[in-house]
């Protein structure tokens, strides 16, 4: 790597990490962070041993209802026929299983916890991507940028690569934070039952999932803020495009479902098959989502390359 | 004298959806020798902001050719670019940080130090405020700390657009004095200004463009005589009187409200108090009637457009 494109790079991290708005999203999080540990750790309490002896039960249980092994009753059919994605939901949540009686925070649950944040998060990395670069074309330093740096596939590459590399740092640190910040409640006021090999697998198999989403959102929003060269017009972009333009090809294009960007994302970021799109695979749809921010991006780069900066 | 930037037909033209296409610059030639301060001057619209921004590649121009510094702009703009320092308009950093912090991140990309960052904070008087943030920068401070990030490279050819925009009048006398201490250390600086009196002061040559064509280019002291006959002004009690007593005498003399203007080199203004005391006339003042680049500006450019 040539020193000047070490140091355009540099300049760029410093420069993103700089930005107030990652500092006041960074400090959100750790007040949400921060409340959602105190909220726990005041409604939770320290299981008993009977209480941990009923949690481990109701574990077994749950896995033995996963695996097939422990009959239900036979009009609700063998938990075998349900689709492998959807059995822990019906042995967790029909109630066939009794559950634990009290409420006790069970770390084994933060796999989910971990999925449901990483929709808002995802949000905030189309948001945080259309930012860093909108807000250099509301100031108009790019102009400034390019009497530094004059080639622009180079200079627009990396401002790119470190955008995106920024959002997905930021959105992991931010979960990263969560789950080191529970660990201590659970130790204290909850419960660690379930902390397995199948409950990291879980939890790591879903973040590496949200991270590919968190490069294809803020690719998206940068791309579509370069382009539009302005943070607010990304933002109704993105926001028209999912809430009305989607919405309305889904609905009455029956052909466009399986191209849709939402439910494709569901798919992805769930790990699951969605009936939205029958047959997609989750791998399918992690591989469209990816092409279509490659093919977002390809595009506001040749955009750049050709416009006039005035 | 070798020349740092030259521009042969230069031409930029807009196209808009809904507009008809408007020529902003319409075969621009240009040389720009090496050393020295160049003034580059135009009314609103002429395309002076244009064609500094062709010649840094924020724009593509139409048609023409433009090189800097030897190389053929903006194919091989990369190749010289570490040897240009550039502020296009109001010199725009990031708001939200400090001086310093913008100036550190820029030099980043090319390597420079913090060192050579206080040395050009000094340099425009800005190391005391370096540490505020840009927000909070008044239009001249934000103006000089544009013209450090364009010093940070040492540059060998400056391009300034428009340095003294907002500076109070010991601000513009800062960056006038700037302009020609970077000149005298061998550098070359190209300005565009609208403060033809300062252009006047700072610049060893003038271009002067006018509906995207340059109408005159040259040394100062040229372009403000070209076309016109020397002479002197005179003042006496009775101008009508005199003039008529010149113009028995073979002079060109004209009534020029109060005073008297005589069509006569500087050199020979003797034979003129002569003529007038051989009548019992008698010189209260005689000065070279000297036009100001303002005239000769507007005579050019026409006289629906104002300076910029």
């Amino acid at each position: 790597m040539s020193a000047r494109l070490s140091g355009l790079i540099i300049s760029e991290i410093r420069r993103s990490l700089s930005r107030r708005i990652i500092r006041l999203f960074g400090a959100l999080a750790v007040l949400g962070i921060l409340i959602a540990v105190v909220a726990v750790s005041v409604q939770s309490e320290k299981p008993s041993a009977a209480a941990t002896a009923e949690l481990r039960a109701y574990e077994a249980a749950v896995q033995a209802c996963i695996d097939g092994t422990t009959g239900l009753p036979e009009e609700f059919g063998r938990p075998l026929e349900i689709p492998p994605n959807e059995r822990e939901d019906f042995c967790r949540y029909s109630g066939f299983i009794q559950g634990p009686s009290r409420e006790t925070f069970s770390y084994a649950n933060m796999d989910g916890v971990v999925l449901g944040t990483s929709v808002p998060l995802i949000i905030l990395s189309f948001l945080l991507g259309a930012s860093l670069i909108g807000a250099e074309w509301r100031a108009g330093t790019i102009t400034t940028m390019l009497t530094w740096e004059s080639n622009r596939l180079r200079l627009f590459v990396t401002k790119l690569i470190v955008a995106v590399a920024v959002c997905v740092g930021f959105a992991l640190a931010v979960q990263a934070l969560l789950l080191l910040a529970m660990l201590p409640v659970a130790a204290i006021r909850g419960s660690t039952v379930g902390v397995d090999g199948a409950f990291f697998g879980s939890l790591f198999g879903g973040l590496g999932r949200a991270t590919l989403m968190f490069a294809v959102a803020s690719a998206i929003g940068f791309a579509i803020g370069a382009t539009g060269r302005n943070t607010a017009a990304a933002l109704g972009v993105g926001f028209v495009y999912v809430a009305v333009i989607e919405g309305f090809l889904t609905g009455f294009l029956p052909w466009f479902r399986p191209w849709s960007m939402v439910g494709n994302a569901i798919i992805w970021v769930s790990g699951e098959g969605s009936r939205e799109i029958i047959g997609r695979s989750v791998g399918a749809a992690g591989f469209l989502l990816a092409a279509y921010a490659a093919g977002v991006s390809t595009l506001a780069t040749a955009i750049f390359r050709a416009r006039d900066v005035t | 004298m070798s020349a740092v930037i030259e521009i042969e037909g230069l031409r930029k033209e807009y196209r808009r959806l809904r507009a008809a296409p408007t020529l902003a610059i319409d075969g621009l030639d240009l040389s720009v020798p090496a050393g020295g301060v160049f003034g580059f001057l135009g009314p609103n619209g002429s395309g002076k902001t244009t064609t500094i921004r062709c010649l840094l590649g924020l724009i593509n121009a139409s048609g023409g050719r433009t090189r800097m510094l030897g190389s053929d702009v903006p194919a091989r703009l990369d190749r010289v670019l570490g040897r240009i320092g550039a502020i296009v308009e109001t010199p725009t950093l990031f708001p939200t940080f400090t001086g310093r912090r913008n100036l550190e991140l820029l030099g980043r990309i090319q390597g420079i130090g913090r060192d050579r960052v206080q040395v050009v904070l000094e340099r425009v008087d800005l190391a005391e405020r370096a540490d505020e943030i840009v927000k909070h920068y008044s239009l001249g401070m934000k103006q000089r700390l544009g013209i450090a990030s364009a010093l940070l490279r040492d540059p060998e050819l400056l391009i300034l657009d428009e340095p003294a925009n907002g500076l109070d009048p010991a601000g513009i006398k800062e960056v006038r004095d700037l302009m020609r201490t970077l000149a005298e250390e061998g550098r070359t600086v190209f300005v565009s200004s609208h403060i033809l009196s300062e252009v006047q002061q700072t610049c060893d040559r003038v271009a002067i463009l006018a509906r995207g064509r340059c109408v005159a280019a040259g040394p100062v002291g040229e372009v403000l005589t070209a076309g016109r006959r020397r002479g002197v002004l005179v003042r006496v009690q009775d101008p009508a009187k005199a003039a008529d007593v010149l113009g028995k005498a073979r002079f060109e003399a004209t009534v020029r409200g109060d005073l008297v203007a005589v069509a006569v080199d500087p050199d020979d203004a003797a034979t003129v108090t002569k003529t007038l005391a051989s009548k019992r006339i008698y010189l209260s003042e005689m000065r070279p009637d000297e036009v100001d680049l303002e005239t000769v500006f507007l005579e050019l450019t026409g006289p629906q457009e104002s300076p910029e």
